[in-house]
């Protein structure tokens, strides 16, 4: 067990936490900025358990408020459908990519759920181009139609 | 008059005559969209298709044949209540009408009586 007292992530992107748990004394945690979800908690947990002897079953319903949520969706991701998608649409299919991001983070990891979440993104994007690109030339081919006439 | 007769016939093969047709995509949609009365929104409609089908097609082709749909008459939308999980976004349900039920009862009756009495090549019969 190591200690810090900055209040801060590191430069290398690992996670300090104080802890504030009932029964523990005030101190810093680190915690592994790599692995799942799963595997942090993992860590926290050992790393408590080896600094209090007298540890409780009812302790390990505090773990999940250890592990800060890093749940942000892609950025650039999220504004490319902004920019792109029917603004009707937006909303919803943000919200059903956020969705889906929420539950992957907290079965692969973020690493993982950013991945699928651009794979989405890029996937999504495509059907909805052809459809704007397809009402686009049809009212083209009308209006040239049109203007040919005359 | 060739002009006129031309975007006539372009205006009755993708406005007329495509609203009486659904394809495969839409009769899933429309499928899933019953079934998960009153809770049919993106994901749910998607991990519905996905469950039944084995095919997962994605957001996007999801809400472009939905559109689509819509503005043929045959779904309606409504926004729904925002959740944490969807950072503080809408659900968009969608319910299917009276003319969007008639259509696929149609469409699903042409496939029945096309595939009745089929024979299989190679099957045992």
């Amino acid at each position: 067990m190591t200690g810090r007292k900055a209040n801060k992530p590191h430069a290398s992107g690992e996670v300090w936490i104080k802890l504030s748990l009932p029964e523990f004394k005030a101190g810093w945690l680190q915690i592994p900025h790599h692995g799942t979800r799963e595997y942090q908690i993992h860590v926290v947990v050992s790393l408590l358990k080896r600094w209090r002897t007298n540890w409780r079953p009812e302790f390990e319903e505090a773990r999940p408020a250890l592990v800060p949520r890093k749940s942000e969706p892609p950025m650039w991701a999220e504004f490319l459908l902004t920019m792109l998608l029917k603004p009707s649409h937006v909303e919803a299919v943000t919200g059903d990519l956020n969705e889906r991001f929420t539950d992957e983070c907290e079965k692969f990891g973020r690493l993982r759920a950013v991945r699928l979440y651009w794979a989405r993104t890029l996937r999504s994007l495509w059907p909805m181009l052809v459809r704007a690109i397809g009402k686009a030339l049809k009212w083209g081919a009308v209006i040239a139609a049109v203007r040919r006439m005359f | 008059m060739a002009p006129l007769l031309q975007s006539a016939h372009f205006f009755y093969k993708y406005e007329i005559m495509s609203d009486t047709e659904l394809t495969t995509l839409e009769q899933h949609l429309l499928l899933a969209i019953i079934t998960l009365h009153p809770n049919a929104y993106g994901v749910s409609i998607q991990d519905h298709i996905k469950a039944r089908t084995g095919r997962e097609p994605s957001t996007g082709s999801i809400y472009a044949s939905l559109d689509r749909l819509e503005e043929k008459g045959f779904v309606k939308s409504r926004q729904g209540e925002p959740t944490k999980e969807r950072g503080g976004k809408r659900k968009l349900y969608f319910t299917i009408t009276a003319p969007g039920q008639h259509t696929l009862r149609q469409s699903l009756q042409a496939i029945h009586s096309l595939s009745h009495g089929l024979r299989w090549k190679g099957a045992a019969v």
